[in-house]
């Protein structure tokens, strides 16, 4: 296993899958392996209407852990643990017993993959992935927010104020 | 509801807090009045906890919505529950779901209609022949008989018998020689007082002309057989011909009422099989921090979530495209009803990010407990929650299972 990265490629070989990707609890979209006319920022934008959904089931009762969408001539299918979920983009002759196992490896490996993800330099690419269009790329930190104030450490700014009145 | 919908202002029980009139009538009153009203008129109907709506337009029932059912399911409901309260609804579906004519609504109507759309019967054995000593007491239409041989009739069992003209035959090849010409007679006489019949009135003077003529031409043949051969004869429920063309109903019926019981039968077979647990199913290792405790997995038990299932009833909800509740069942209904138009809207905007504009049906699940939200056929948002194998055929309706 290429650091987790692998599992989206598992998924991938599933007959009719479209495309797969990988995000946090909190919808935070984290690596995808989708054809390049998904892109990125649509993606972000699912994975975070996904985390939505689920909140808003789980007001009304329900411990989600598995979520279809239809969308005519796709599906996408989320299947969900503590750690983050996993969504595929099929199409309707897909083979859904063949999926779910898929589906549930990824899953089982979510953690390993999440946990090499934190390392990363964000954009980074992992030289052990092979060139080529079809690779998992990692997704960028969210900006639809703007961008993140600058935090200062208190030593560091103390520092800082007696350079000042030197 | 006003005087123009029903006729009848000194009907209305009380008003609502906002003014509009409420009436306790029985649908089946309604129904007999607006099918003769050229009128669009649509009315919300409550009865025993449970909510929804009928439209009416040029005398047609074109929508309608009860609890869970939809469609002619939910006007069979309706005519079921008893007295109910009626008011006028305030909106009106974005497209038809259903034409029933005015005759098919007032045949719908009559009392004893009911009692033949639960089930699909099967034949059964007719009534204990009389002796042949007394022909006056087995004549053909006899009441158990044309009873049976009704139901048989509108539950599919029995084949459609179709001449080679396309016309109903009344085939009696036992029968003597008068009985059949003096059939073919009022067979003639029929075709002739109707030149050109058309629809559903075609049908019913075929089969009202047809039914006189075969028991006629069966009571005399099997009287005059019963005196001349001394056995037992035979009833007018032997006779598939007649009794087939006797009670043949519309063409409507039959179908919707076959795929009432399908689906039934099939959510009663799923929820029998056993249910073993997923951990047991696919042989997930047990972790190490487990391993040690002295309590064995308990084995897998079927009918496990069986009691879940019995102890949470299905909400079902049914929202306009802008929110408004139309139809509710069940606890907790508001809050379903909320989360129903917050996740339709969520989903169709992942639809148009992925190109795709139009439906977006959505299945949540987690626990045995499924929550599913889907564009109906008239363009409102219905949402259910409850035990998934309960949401098993209208997952399959929206293409979900």
């Amino acid at each position: 296993m290429n650091q987790g990265f692998d599992v989206l490629q598992l998924v991938q070989d599933v007959d009719w899958v479209v495309g797969s990707f990988v995000a946090d609890t909190s919808g935070e979209l984290l690596v995808y392996l989708m054809p390049p006319e998904f892109g990125e920022e649509a993606l972000r934008r699912t994975a975070s209407r996904l985390a939505s959904i689920v909140r808003s089931a789980e007001l009304c009762g329900v411990e989600v852990d598995q979520c279809d969408l239809s969308l005519s001539r796709y599906q996408l299918v989320m299947n969900r643990n503590a750690t983050g979920m996993v969504c595929a983009v099929v199409e309707a002759p897909v083979s859904r017993r063949a999926l779910s196992m898929a589906l549930r490896i990824a899953l089982a490996e979510l953690p390993r993959l999440i946990a090499n993800l934190e390392p990363e330099v964000p954009g980074a690419r992992d030289p052990a992935l092979p060139l080529g269009i079809d690779v998992p790329r990692l997704a960028l930190p969210a900006e639809r927010f703007g961008p993140v104030a600058s935090v200062t450490p208190p030593e560091s700014a103390s520092l800082a104020r007696s350079n000042v009145s030197r | 509801m006003t005087k123009s919908a029903l006729g009848d202002a000194a009907l209305v029980n009380r008003q609502t807090p906002d003014g509009r009139a409420v009436l306790r009538r029985e649908v089946a009153d309604l129904v007999r009045h607006c099918s003769g009203s050229e009128a669009r008129q649509g009315f919300r109907v409550s009865a025993h906890g449970v909510s929804g709506h009928i439209f009416f337009d040029r005398g047609r029932v074109i929508h309608a919505e009860f609890g869970e059912d939809c469609g002619l399911r939910a006007v069979v409901e309706m005519l079921r529950a008893g007295p109910v309260q009626l008011e006028r609804a305030s909106t009106w579906p974005s497209q038809p779901s259903l034409h029933l004519g005015p005759e098919l609504l007032l045949s719908m109507t009559a009392r004893d209609a009911s009692r033949v759309v639960r089930k699909v019967d099967l034949p059964v054995e007719p009534p204990p022949l009389p002796e042949p000593e007394a022909p006056e007491l087995i004549a053909p239409s006899h009441a158990e008989a044309a009873r049976v041989a009704g139901k048989r009739a509108i539950s599919g069992v029995m084949p459609r018998w179709v001449g080679p003209g396309g016309e109903a035959p009344v085939e009696v090849p036992w029968a003597p020689a008068p009985a059949l010409e003096a059939r073919q007679e009022a067979d003639a006489s029929a075709r002739t007082e109707a030149p050109a019949p058309s629809g559903t009135s075609a049908i019913a003077s075929r089969c009202s002309a047809a039914v006189a003529v075969s028991r006629l031409a069966a009571s005399v043949a099997v009287s005059e057989r019963a005196k001349a051969v001394g056995r037992r004869a035979p009833t007018a429920s032997i006779d598939p011909p007649a009794a087939a063309l006797a009670q043949r109903p519309p063409s409507e019926l039959p179908i919707t009422r076959a795929q009432k019981a399908r689906s039934r039968s099939i959510t009663i077979a799923r929820a029998s099989r056993p249910i073993v647990p997923i951990a047991t199913a696919l042989e997930v290792p047990v972790p190490e921090s487990q391993q040690g405790s002295a309590k064995p997995p308990a084995p897998p038990r079927p009918m496990a979530v069986a009691p879940r299932t019995a102890a949470q009833p299905t909400t079902m909800v049914r929202i306009a495209a802008r929110g408004d509740l139309l139809a509710a069942r069940g606890k907790n209904s508001e809050r379903l009803a909320e989360a129903a138009a917050f996740i339709h809207g969520l989903a169709n905007l992942i639809a148009a990010d992925f190109g795709r504009q139009g439906r977006a049906n959505v299945h949540l699940s987690g626990g045995g407990t499924s929550l599913l939200v889907a564009r109906s056929e008239v363009n409102d948002i219905a949402a259910a929650l409850g035990a998934t194998e309960r949401l098993t055929s209208l997952l399959a309706k929206v293409g979900l299972k």
